[in-house]
């Protein structure tokens, strides 16, 4: 998905993104690919960037999250980006690549035509380069309490689930909460302050259909509100963005309906 | 120098309104009825093209015409002002503008379908 619009379309004057630097050319024989990645400096007075790098793709890995790090170890050592497991568990890698939210480890860089451009995640403040601040994602996350709430005491082993109520979590539970829907999603962009967003509404329904759970109308009544929840117009974005392939948008629609369900 | 609130603070902010699914639901229920009540309306609007004004005003004046009809404007009423108010919660942030926007809505919604149910009813009644 290449965006049509122009780069710097709509953005205020501090967020303008100039042309940056060129490491390296395109030197023939080899097989080079172009990078061109967002860079912001928040010791430097001067507004974000986008420099221009170029990776012999013969002596890099598949991965997009492999062209960083060769760019990091080998052009310029003042890239930043956030990277753990390189193998789509831990999240840490979530980036707009190639306009799309998704993890650069699992985005393999043959499947992008053309120049590889490489943005932070949208809609999250810029602490440098690729890194966001996700604490106020975060925070929303505490708030929706997401670990098992029970009153009756504990059995002397673990608390049982049949196989058939377990398999209901499967598509729900694999969240790593790398943020690429909540950062691809309109509703979090304009009301992102208070709608809780795809990401932590995941987490939500998936306690929410636990069947060891004994807080279910608690964790609806902490739901039940107009920009916490009601925000999500089911445009979708979430469930095409999501790099583990789950369903936020699916998870929203059955918690709406569960609220539903309680009414009549 | 300032101390801002915590991320937990923030995120909680006022707490959850508990309530929003009465109009999500209502949203959906005249989506769903406003099928069959467009369909006839556009019927008898169809049924009445070339048709003088007795023979308009005649056909208005069936009970099951104007009953179809003021449900159909009663409907469709409904469902635009929580349209038109989900519109202005998603953009509207300055609060003041967005409870006069809010007002405004709620009564440009009560003119119309007042306006609307009115000269149907007049037209049923006299004429």
């Amino acid at each position: 998905m290449k965006s049509f619009l122009p780069l710097n379309w709509g953005l205020p004057g501090g967020s303008r993104i100039a042309a940056g630097k060129v490491f390296g050319t395109a030197e023939p024989g080899a097989r080079l690919r172009m990078f061109q990645v967002y860079r912001f400096d928040p010791d430097n007075t001067g507004g974000p960037r986008l420099d221009t790098y170029y990776v012999n793709r013969d002596d890099c890995g598949p991965m997009v999250l492999d062209a960083l790090i060769k760019i990091k170890n080998e052009i310029d050592p003042t890239l930043t980006f956030r990277r753990s497991c390189r193998e789509g568990i831990c999240g840490s890698c979530a980036m707009s690549i190639d306009g799309r939210n998704w993890l650069a480890c699992t985005q393999p860089i043959d499947d992008i035509p053309g120049a590889v451009r490489i943005f932070p995640l949208n809609h999250f403040p810029v602490v440098k380069d690729l890194v966001v601040d996700l604490n106020h994602a975060l925070a929303q996350h505490r708030l929706i309490e997401p670990w098992l709430k029970t009153e009756t005491p504990a059995p002397e082993k673990e608390r049982l689930q049949t196989p058939e109520d377990h398999a209901k979590l499967d598509g729900y539970y694999e969240c790593i909460l790398c943020f690429c829907c909540t950062g691809g999603c309109p509703s979090y962009w304009w009301n992102g302050d208070r709608y809780l967003g795809p990401a932590v509404l995941l987490q939500a329904y998936r306690w929410l259909i636990d069947s060891r759970d004994e807080a279910t109308g608690e964790r609806l009544d902490r739901l039940e509100d107009p920009f916490r929840l009601f925000r999500c117009h089911t445009i979708m974005n979430c469930t095409k963005t999501c790099p583990k392939k789950l369903q936020p948008a699916k998870a929203i629609a059955m918690t709406k309906a569960m609220l539903v369900e309680r009414q009549h | 120098m300032s101390i801002s609130r915590t991320p937990l603070a923030r995120a909680r902010g006022l707490g959850s309104a508990k309530s929003g699914t009465a109009d999500f639901w209502r949203q959906r229920v005249t989506s769903v009825l406003g099928l069959p009540l467009i369909a006839g309306a556009i019927l008898v609007i169809v049924s009445n093209i070339g048709a003088d004004y007795r023979s308009a005003i005649e056909c208005l004046r069936r009970p099951a015409v104007a009953i179809l009809l003021l449900l159909t404007i009663l409907n469709f009423c409904v469902h635009m002002r929580i349209g038109m108010q989900i519109i202005i919660e998603d953009y509207i942030h300055n609060e003041t503008a967005k409870a006069l926007l809010l007002i405004a809505n709620t009564g440009f919604v009560a003119a119309a379908g007042v306006a609307g149910a009115l000269a149907l009813v007049k037209i049923a009644a006299v004429g």
